[in-house]
């Protein structure tokens, strides 16, 4: 076997996240290709009577049940004539210029048929395609949804992580099940739970279509959203389907005040191994079509759970923000994915999120795991629990609203333990199995659900089985709630019900603030023409994205002088004078220098840091004095002024933050024997080492360069750190200099015992 | 209806609004809830509601949404088993020709559901043409 020919970079390469992925090469003919095949149809329609009797090449009569279903539902017959007039690189030209109103690209794009709208997507690049989804989304503000589920279905955590979902500003929460039958309680978990987190967030269970509906009807859900479509006629039947079936179930939702949304995605043809040799996007495009013609308000989309196969082709995830976009182009809502891990990449699963992301969507993930992956039944999430800060950073870095915001430990610990107590009430009420304290705390604290005290199974399915066969529903909770003492709880839940009644969320992309106001593509219109207009973050929404726990204080840094009381202080001794003795180094310090400041940037006390440098300087039978040096806090300044009042010529110069610098009196200030300009990275044996050096140069010997280690994370961690310090000392020398002038002063080091003494 | 009444969001006029058992939206209130003065069919959308929810979809150049809102008026007043019952017959080989015709003869006379059972009947077309009503000799 010939032995692979592999550099050692090649090989760590080779090992990184990103090729544990599988990719696969395009593969026309069973549609293994994301959007670009030339095998879909060339765009065509052709009308008679008022009935399309031939579409993107295809006569009527050889029609799949989906093209039929689209051709008499979804296209506007009456505009599609414009098809002929038009070109699709018009079409994409009008999508991206902010002077072109969204409603009048609507009369288009709800005329066209599904060849005509894969080339206007094709005629797209990905930043076009971004500027199109923050124009087209029905509604302005954008919003996210949250899954919530646990592996052990267990009520208590569910409760909650939903509430917890609900307060880090999610406005949608889905759960579904480890076993089918626990639904109900599932379902009664997280509308308890969110509704303690935030009220007017609405939930979802995620089962089979007659179970989902059902758990609507009894008011444990307030909408739904598996209700899945595919492009091709095979795989609809095979999804035990057909468009027809489906457009009467959304009629069912509706006729109870229920929201609800389709599903589709790119790839699940090609995954059913049904494609009719098209790309996967021209299938996905008949899916948005068939939600259209079956007059849902709203798509899920996005591929969803058959992600790694657009993900494993070329131009795989540009199909998948094409089919978002797609979505808001017939006027759905649109709940984007981003819901399914695809990649083992960190860098690929951002990088997947941020079209979406950056441009806003109805719904940016659908949903985002608010827990941990392990604990995601959905199969894990692109992102989950534990990217929340970065989410949360990255939108405070690009002043984006991702529908979230950074929430304090003490607000989410108050607010599970409230939702798990609700929740107790309700269990204890209905006579369900007990949920004790001891449970609670632990969901409450819990990282995942092996934290959790077990419960026992079988009688919570027994109790699942009443509370869906009894006579239990919705206005019930409400009750106990109200009785038990969490009138907000029940007041919410209340409302949720009574929203039903009114049916103002069922129109599109409808969500209810906190006050159970809606806000819908109606009221919150997407009106986006350019800068200054579509959706623009308020001050309020703003203040909250910017307030992370991690920033650090500079003012408060800057104003207060650093408390640490240090075992030796700084004792003056007068205005310094040029050395005369060869066999001295003169350790120059900045003004704030075990004064105002007493550490360095890496916690190093700064008597501790000085006895290390005297201690080097020692070990090589030199001697030393300090001197503050008040001209500048530059370290090459500070260094060259020090070496110029060395008897030998040579100064070690330090920095308040910890930067330290060897100097010869003869050289310019930048030019320098040795420079440690990474404090961090500088422990005390290297401050001793810089003591020896200056020594052994002031001897005239030669020395071994000082080794530091490269660490490339120094910057990200401490620079900003570093800056403040810097302004710190600077003003602080300001503030000397009028008061002491600019000439260098000598201390010396003493005992805090000698302090008193003196 | 005037333009009033269709004002969105309708919740604004809770006044006017009722329930599919006759109750005033308005009426709906928390104390009532819990005093047993409401019952859970009284949070029913009414097929008026859903009317004027249609209206306003259309209003909003949203046609396909505004004939499913009135669909949904047809259905608010079909027990849920029956509802449930026509969605499964609806799914590929789950039903003969004769009996979603009897369904969609059901939907008209006993409720007056029109356009539901134009969309059966549509459907009853294309599952003709492509074969996927109930396979009569598969039976047993």
């Amino acid at each position: 076997m010939n032995k692979k020919l592999i550099t050692k970079r090649l090989e760590v390469l080779e090992k990184r996240a990103v090729n544990n992925d599988c990719f696969v090469i395009d593969w026309l003919e069973e549609g293994f290709v994301a959007m670009e095949s030339p095998l879909d149809p060339e765009p065509s329609i052709n009308i008679e009577n008022g009935i399309i009797v031939e579409m993107d090449g295809k006569k009527r009569e050889e029609f799949d049940f989906v093209e039929l279903f689209i051709a008499d539902n979804a296209i506007n017959v009456e505009q599609a004539a414009k098809m002929n007039s038009i070109t699709p690189l018009e079409v994409a030209r009008m999508i991206v210029d902010p002077n072109i109103k969204r409603e009048e690209i609507l009369n288009y794009t709800t005329a066209l048929t599904p060849a005509f709208l894969l080339k206007v997507l094709n005629s797209l690049n990905v930043v076009e395609m971004m500027m199109a989804l923050q124009k087209m989304r029905p509604r302005k503000t954008p919003k996210n949804q949250a899954h919530v589920t646990n592996a052990k279905d267990n009520p208590v955590l569910l409760a909650c992580d939903a509430a917890e979902a609900a307060l880090r500003g999610f406005d949608e929460i889905e759960t579904t099940v480890a076993v089918l039958r626990d639904a109900p309680l599932n379902a009664l978990s997280i509308l308890v739970g969110s509704q303690v987190g935030r009220p007017g967030v609405i939930t979802q269970c995620a089962v089979e279509e007659a179970l989902e509906l059902k758990l609507g009807i009894l008011g444990f859900t307030t909408y739904a959203e598996t209700i899945s479509v595919y492009g091709t006629e095979k795989v609809f039947i095979d999804g035990d389907d057909t468009p027809w079936s489906k457009a009467f179930l959304a009629s069912a939702y509706a006729s109870r005040g229920i929201k609800m949304r389709f599903t589709s995605g790119t790839g699940a043809e090609t995954l059913m191994a049904n494609t009719n040799g098209n790309s996967m996007l021209y299938n996905e495009i008949k899916c948005v079509m068939i939600a259209r013609g079956a007059g849902v308000q709203g798509l899920q989309n996005g591929s969803i759970s058959c992600i790694a196969i657009p993900a494993s082709v070329s131009g795989g995830l540009k199909a998948v923000l094409a089919e978002n976009l797609l979505a808001t182009m017939l006027d759905l809502e649109v709940a984007a994915g981003s819901d399914q891990t695809f990649s083992h990449s960190d860098l690929r699963r951002t990088a997947r999120t941020i079209p979406q992301l950056f441009s806003g969507a109805d719904l940016i993930f659908s949903g985002y795991s608010a827990v941990p992956n392990k604990d995601n039944m959905f199969a894990g999430s692109n992102f989950d629990y534990y990217d929340f800060d970065d989410f949360n950073i990255i939108c405070r870095d690009f002043k984006i609203d991702g529908g979230l915001k950074p929430v304090k430990s003490e607000d989410i610990i108050k607010i599970r333990r409230r939702a798990a107590k609700a929740l107790q009430e309700i269990y204890e009420e209905l006579e369900f199995s007990i949920i004790s304290d001891e449970e609670i705390e632990a969901a409450v604290y819990a990282n995942t659900s092996d934290d959790l005290i077990e419960r026992n199974r079988v009688n919570d399915l027994k109790c699942a089985k009443k509370l869906v066969d009894g006579n239990i529903n919705g206005l019930d909770i409400v009750r106990i709630l109200y009785r038990g003492d969490y009138l907000e709880v029940s007041e919410a839940i209340f409302n949720l019900l009574k929203q039903r009644c009114i049916g103002d969320y069922l129109q599109t992309s409808a969500v209810f603030d906190r006050n159970f106001n809606v806000i819908s593509a109606i009221n919150d219109k997407n009106d986006y023409s350019g800068p200054g207009t579509g959706y623009r973050m308020s001050d309020i929404r703003w203040n909250d994205i910017k307030k992370i726990d991690q920033a650090i204080d500079s003012k408060k840094i800057f104003e207060e002088d650093d408390e640490q009381i240090l075992e030796y202080s700084l004792c003056e001794i007068g205005r310094a004078k040029r050395g005369k003795s060869a066999d001295e180094i003169v350790i120059g310090i900045s003004v704030a220098f075990a004064d105002s400041i007493k550490k360095t940037i890496s916690n190093i006390n700064h008597d501790i840091l000085l006895k290390e440098i005297m201690a080097g300087i020692e070990e090589e039978g030199l001697n030393y004095r300090i001197i503050k040096i008040l001209e500048s806090t530059d370290l090459g300044y500070i260094g060259i002024a020090a070496a110029k009042l060395s008897g030998s010529g040579i100064s070690v110069g330090l920095q308040s933050r910890g930067t330290a610098i060897i100097h010869q009196k003869d050289l310019n200030p930048l030019n320098n024997l040795e420079l440690f300009p990474q404090a961090p990275l500088l422990d005390l044996k290297l401050y001793r080492q810089i003591g020896k050096n200056a020594a052994k140069y002031a001897k005239g010997m030669d020395a071994d360069p000082i080794f530091v280690d490269n660490d490339p994370m120094a910057r990200p961690k401490f620079q900003p750190l570093a800056a403040v310090l810097h302004i710190k000392e600077t003003r602080y020398m300001e503030a000397i200099q009028k008061e002491k002038g600019k000439i260098p002063i000598e201390y010396k080091l003493i005992s805090k015992k000698e302090v008193n003494n003196e | 209806m005037n333009n009033d009444q269709m004002d969105y969001p309708l919740s604004k006029h809770a006044e006017k609004l009722r329930s599919s058992t006759g109750k005033k939206v308005s009426e709906l209130t928390l104390e009532n809830a819990v005093s047993g003065k409401i019952n859970y069919d009284d949070f029913k959308i009414s097929p008026e509601t859903l009317r004027l929810q249609s209206e306003i979809a259309k209003v909003n150049n949203r046609e396909q949404l505004a004939k499913n809102f009135k669909r949904a008026a047809e259905l608010v007043n079909i027990p849920n088993e029956i509802i449930l019952s026509i969605y499964n017959l609806l799914r590929p080989s789950n039903a003969n020709k004769e009996k979603l015709l009897e369904v969609c003869d059901m939907l008209e006379k006993k409720y007056g559901a029109h356009e539901n059972a134009q969309l059966i009947r549509e459907a009853i077309k294309v599952y003709e043409k492509k074969n996927i009503f109930k396979n009569e000799v598969d039976i047993e």
